[in-house]
C-alpha cells in the first residue's frame, strides 16, 4: 500500500510542481468516441471524483500539492497550451507580442469577470504576478515570475512583462495551473487564507472545502471565455463537481466500480487496470508531456565521475522489461531525455539501447574487471561497485536486478518525504529521480542547468562536456526562433544521454478509470479539464 | 484517608512527569529525524531555487533558531494551551486536533466497548457450553482474532457491508451503523485479547475452592460462572484495558484510512510525515493525558473491585 501511495503522491507533486499539457496522440480524453448528443441534453448533473489524499489547499499558486483538476476548474490562465497543435493559444489574453524572449506584451479580453463579480484588468494581472513573488509562497509559481524586471500597465487591457534576461519558456509556463489568474482580493490575501479559498474566473467556483473530506465546485452560469480548443462557449455542462478524499486504493476502486459514489478516478495504478476493465469501466491514458521518469546521475560521486561507468549503467537498463514489470506495459519506453509528447522531443534511442555486453566491456575498461565473491565488481583499490538510490519500490527493484547481472550493486535507501528535497539536492546519493510535466524543453535546464537550474547531475567546473551541456541548456531559453531553439535542445538532449548525465527510464502515463456515462473530460498534459465534461446518465 | 490522599498525589505527580516526558520525547525525536516542515512545504517545487525556497520557509517558520529556543517556545506555549499553528493548514493546531478528536474518541471507545462485549461473551460461552466441538472451535477463535491485522478486517468489512450489501457508504459514513462497522474492525483484535485473558483466568477461578462451595450450594452453572468466577477473573482484564485503549487508538490509524473517516489517527500519520510539529505535539500531549488518566482511574478502581487491595497494604 505504501509504495503505491508514494508513487501517487510523487506524481501529484511533480505534476503540481509543473503543470500542464500534452500529446496530440493522447489528448482524446474521456468518452471521445461517444455518439452525438444534443447540447441541451449534455447539461446538468454532478460528477463525483475520487482523490487519494488531502492537498492542504485549493490554490495552486501558493500550495504545491494542489490537485490540478481542481485548480484548473477554478482559474483560467492568460494563455492555453493546445495539446493537439502543441502551440500556445489565446485564453484570457487575446493576443501578445514577444521581443527577444524578454519583453512580453499581452492584450487581455475585456469581458472576463471573477466569481466575486470584479473585472479582469491589466492591474489585476500585475497584482497576480507580484503576489507570486511574495515571501511565504512555496510553490513552483514563484519560479515562473522569477527574473521579472518590471510589470507595466499602459492601459486597462494591456500588460507588459519585462524580464532581466531572455526567458523563452515564459509563455508555456503561463499556461500552467500555478499561473492561473485570481481576483485582486485573492491575490492580496495572505497565503493562509488563499490556500483555503480562491476566487478565479474559471468555469466553476469553490462552493465547499472541507479538509480531508470533500471539495465541492459549482458551475458558473456566466462563464463565456473558454479557449478556442474546446470549440464551444458558454458555461460548463456539469452543475457540480464533488471531489471525495479516499486514501485507500481498494475503496476508491470499489466505489468507482459501483458508480454511485464515484464516477471518475485518475492516477490509477496499472495493476488495478484489469480489475477495473473487467468491471465495465472505461480506461484511458495520457503520456506525460515533459520528460517522464528519469534518473539524474551524480557525476561528482566517486564512481560515476567516469563516463564509462555511467554509460554502462545507461546500456544496462532493459527498458522494455522495465515497463512490463513495473507498470504492466502502460508506461512507454523512454527514447530520449524528453517525452515523445514534448514539442521539443528528439529521438536519442541510439544511446539508450539495452546492451549488457557493451556495459560489461565499459566496466572492464574503467577498471572494474574483477568480480568479487558476492558477484559485485571490485576495483584495484578493493572498493565494491555499489551505488545508492533514494527510492525503494517495485520499479526500482527491476533495475536493481538488471544491474546485479552486470556486477553492479544498487542499494535502495529512500529518505522520508519531508527530507526528500533536501537529500536529493545534497549530492549524497549516486543517482536520484525526477519527474516533470511542463511541456517545454526548459524542464531540462531546470533539472540539469549548473548556473540557473538545480544541477541534479552535480556537473563540476572541470567537467568540459558538462559545461558545454550547461551552455546549451542556458542558451535554449534565450532563442526565440523555434527551429534554432530545437537545434540547441537536440544537441543538449544528445549530450545528456550519450554521456549519461541522466538515465531516462520511461515516459509514464496517467491512467484514468471512469464510468461509461462520463464523457469528454479533456487531458491537457497531465491536467484534467472539466469544462467540456458531461454525463449521459444523470 | 491520609494514605489515600498521598497515593492520589503521588500518582498525579507521576502523571505530570509522563506527560512532560512524552512531549519532550516527541519534540526531540521529530527534531532529530531528518527533514523538516520546510522540506515538506516545498516538496515538488521545481527549478533552481529550491534551496532558496527552503531557506526562506525555514526562516518564516522559525526553524532556523537554536533547538533549545524552539523547544522552550513550544513547551511554554503548550503549558498555556497554545501549541501554535499547523504548518500546512495554517490555523491553530489545537483546533485542527480537536476537530478530529471526537470522531476518534467515538471510534476508540465504541471499539473498546465492542471488544469487551465480544471478549466477555465469547469466554463465558466457552465456559458454559457443554458441547465439546463448539467449545474447541470457540477456544481457537481468540488467537485468530488477535493475529488479524485491523486493516484486513476493515477491508473485508468495507467489501461486504458497503459494496456487497450497500448498508453503509464506502467512505466517510457518518451514520451510527457506519461508526459501528468501523469500530468493529478494531474491536476484533481487542476482543481476542480480552477473551484470551478471561478464558485463562476463568479456568483458574473455576477450579478454586470457593467455586467448589458455590457449586455445592446448588447454584446453576450460569450463576457460578457469571456471578462468582467472572468477578474475580475480571481483574487482569481491567488492568489490560489501559493498554487496550492504546491498541484501539493505534488501530484507528488504519481504520480511519480504510473508511476515509476524519480522525486523529490519520492526522498524526500525516503530521509526522510532514513534520508538522505543532500538530504532533498537541496529539502526543493529549494521548499522554488520556493514557495517564486511564491508568490513574484503573488504579483507583482496583480497591473497589477487589476488596483485598487496601490502601493500608501499601
Amino acid at each position: 500500500m505504501f509504495s503505491l501511495r508514494q508513487r501517487g503522491r510523487w506524481r501529484l507533486l511533480a505534476a503540481a510542481a509543473l503543470v500542464a499539457v500534452l500529446a496530440s496522440s493522447c489528448s482524446t480524453g474521456a468518452g471521445a468516441a461517444s455518439a452525438p448528443t444534443a447540447e441541451a441534453d449534455k447539461a446538468g448533473g454532478t460528477l463525483n471524483i475520487g482523490l487519494s489524499f488531502e492537498p492542504n489547499g485549493v490554490d495552486a499558486a501558493v500550495v504545491n500539492q494542489v490537485w490540478r483538476t481542481v485548480a484548473r476548474a477554478l482559474t483560467d490562465s492568460l494563455v492555453f497550451f493546445n495539446p493537439e497543435t502543441k502551440k500556445v493559444e489565446p485564453w484570457l489574453a487575446t493576443k501578445w507580442t514577444v521581443e527577444d524572449s524578454r519583453i512580453y506584451t499581452f492584450t487581455l479580453r475585456d469581458d472576463v469577470t471573477f466569481h466575486d463579480g470584479t473585472k479582469l484588468t491589466s492591474e489585476v494581472v500585475k497584482e497576480n504576478f507580484e503576489s507570486l513573488a511574495r515571501p511565504g509562497i512555496h510553490s513552483s509559481a514563484k519560479t515562473i515570475v522569477e527574473g521579472i524586471k518590471e510589470i507595466r500597465t499602459p492601459s486597462e487591457n494591456v500588460v507588459v512583462v519585462e524580464f532581466e534576461e531572455p526567458n523563452a519558456a515564459f509563455l508555456v509556463n503561463l499556461s500552467r495551473a500555478h499561473a492561473g489568474i485570481v481576483s485582486a482580493k485573492t491575490a492580496e490575501a495572505p497565503v493562509e487564507e488563499r490556500q483555503k479559498a480562491i476566487d478565479g474566473s474559471g468555469p466553476f467556483y469553490l462552493a465547499e472545502y472541507t479538509p480531508n473530506q470533500r471539495i465541492v465546485l459549482k458551475k458558473r452560469e456566466d462563464y463565456d471565455w473558454a479557449p478556442a480548443y474546446f470549440k464551444r462557449s458558454g458555461p460548463a455542462y456539469l452543475d457540480e463537481v464533488v471531489y471525495k478524499i479516499i486514501p485507500e486504493d481498494s475503496v476508491r476502486n470499489g466505489a468507482v466500480i459501483g458508480g454511485e459514489e464515484l464516477q471518475f478516478i485518475y492516477w490509477v495504478n496499472a495493476k488495478y487496470v484489469p480489475q477495473l476493465k473487467a468491471a465495465g469501466l472505461t480506461i484511458s491514458e495520457t503520456v506525460n508531456p515533459a520528460t517522464g521518469t528519469e534518473w539524474p546521475v551524480n557525476t561528482s560521486s566517486k564512481f560515476l565521475k567516469d563516463v564509462r561507468v555511467r554509460q554502462a549503467l545507461q546500456h544496462g537498463i532493459d527498458r522494455e522489461e522495465f515497463t512490463k514489470l513495473a507498470s504492466g506495459g502502460y508506461d512507454k519506453v523512454a527514447t530520449g531525455p524528453l517525452s515523445k509528447a514534448n514539442p521539443f522531443y528528439s529521438d536519442q534511442s541510439q544511446y539508450l539501447t539495452y546492451d549488457p555486453d557493451l556495459s560489461k566491456k565499459l566496466l572492464d575498461e574503467a577498471g572494474w574487471s574483477t568480480i568479487g565473491p558476492d558477484g559485485i565488481r571490485v576495483n584495484a583499490a578493493g572498493e565494491r561497485l555499489s551505488l545508492r538510490f533514494p527510492r525503494d519500490g517495485a520499479a526500482e527493484q527491476v533495475v536493481q536486478e538488471q544491474w546485479k547481472k552486470l556486477g553492479i550493486e544498487l542499494v535502495l535507501d529512500p529518505p522520508l518525504p519531508a527530507e526528500a528535497n533536501e537529500k536529493l539536492l545534497s549530492g549524497e546519493y549516486d543517482l536520484a529521480y525526477w519527474y516533470h510535466s511542463t511541456p517545454d524543453a526548459d524542464v531540462l535546464r531546470a533539472n540539469y542547468g549548473v548556473a540557473t537550474g538545480s544541477n541534479r547531475s552535480f556537473i563540476g567546473r572541470n567537467d568540459a562536456r558538462g559545461q558545454e551541456l550547461d551552455k546549451l541548456l542556458q542558451q535554449q531559453n534565450t532563442v526565440s526562433d523555434p527551429a534554432q531553439r530545437q537545434a540547441v535542445v537536440d544537441k543538449a538532449s544528445q549530450i545528456l544521454v550519450e554521456d549519461a548525465y541522466e538515465l531516462p527510464i520511461v515516459n509514464d502515463t496517467d491512467i484514468w478509470a471512469y464510468q461509461p456515462s462520463v464523457h469528454d473530460i479533456k487531458a491537457v498534459g497531465l491536467d484534467q479539464y472539466l469544462y467540456s465534461a458531461w454525463l449521459s446518465d444523470k | 484517608m491520609a494514605p489515600m490522599v498521598r497515593y492520589v498525589f503521588e500518582r498525579l505527580g507521576y502523571a505530570a512527569i509522563v506527560v512532560w516526558g512524552a512531549f519532550t520525547g516527541a519534540f526531540f525525536l521529530l527534531y532529530i529525524v531528518p527533514g523538516d516542515a520546510a522540506g515538506g512545504l516545498t516538496m515538488g517545487a521545481s527549478g533552481g531555487d529550491v534551496e532558496k525556497l527552503l531557506a526562506e520557509q525555514r526562516q518564516l517558520l522559525g526553524l532556523d533558531r537554536p533547538v533549545l529556543v524552539q523547544y522552550w517556545d513550544a513547551l511554554s506555549g503548550a503549558v498555556n494551551g497554545d501549541f501554535g499553528d499547523s504548518i500546512y493548514q495554517r490555523r491553530p493546531a489545537v483546533d485542527v486536533f480537536f476537530e478530529a478528536f471526537p470522531a476518534t474518541l467515538q471510534l476508540a471507545f465504541l471499539g473498546l466497548a465492542l471488544a469487551v462485549v465480544l471478549g466477555v461473551t465469547l469466554s463465558v460461552v466457552i465456559e458454559l457450553t457443554s458441547w465439546r466441538w463448539l467449545r474447541e472451535t470457540l477456544v481457537s477463535l481468540p488467537p485468530v482474532a488477535v493475529s488479524l491485522p485491523p486493516f484486513v478486517v476493515a477491508l473485508l468489512l468495507v467489501q461486504v457491508v458497503a459494496f456487497k450489501l450497500g448498508w453503509i457508504d464506502a467512505f466517510g459514513d457518518k451514520t451510527l451503523l457506519g461508526l459501528l462497522v468501523a469500530s468493529l474492525s478494531i474491536a476484533v483484535a481487542g476482543g481476542g485479547t480480552v477473551a484470551q485473558l478471561l478464558t485463562a483466568n476463568l479456568r483458574g477461578a473455576l477450579s478454586s475452592p470457593y467455586i467448589e462451595s458455590a457449586r455445592n450450594w446448588g447454584l446453576s452453572r450460569f450463576d457460578v460462572v457469571v456471578r462468582h468466577a467472572l468477578r474475580n477473573a475480571a481483574l487482569p482484564v481491567i488492568t489490560a484495558l489501559g493498554t487496550l485503549i492504546g491498541v484501539m487508538v493505534g488501530g484507528t490509524v488504519l481504520t480511519e484510512t480504510v473508511f476515509s473517516r476524519v480522525g486523529v489517527g490519520r492526522l498524526i500519520v500525516d503530521s509526522v510525515n510532514g513534520r508538522d510539529m505543532p500538530v504532533v505535539l498537541i496529539a502526543v500531549t493529549v494521548s499522554a493525558l488520556i493514557f495517564v488518566t486511564v491508568n490513574f482511574v484503573v488504579d483507583l478502581i482496583y480497591p473497589v473491585v477487589d476488596k483485598r487491595i487496601r490502601m493500608e497494604a501499601r
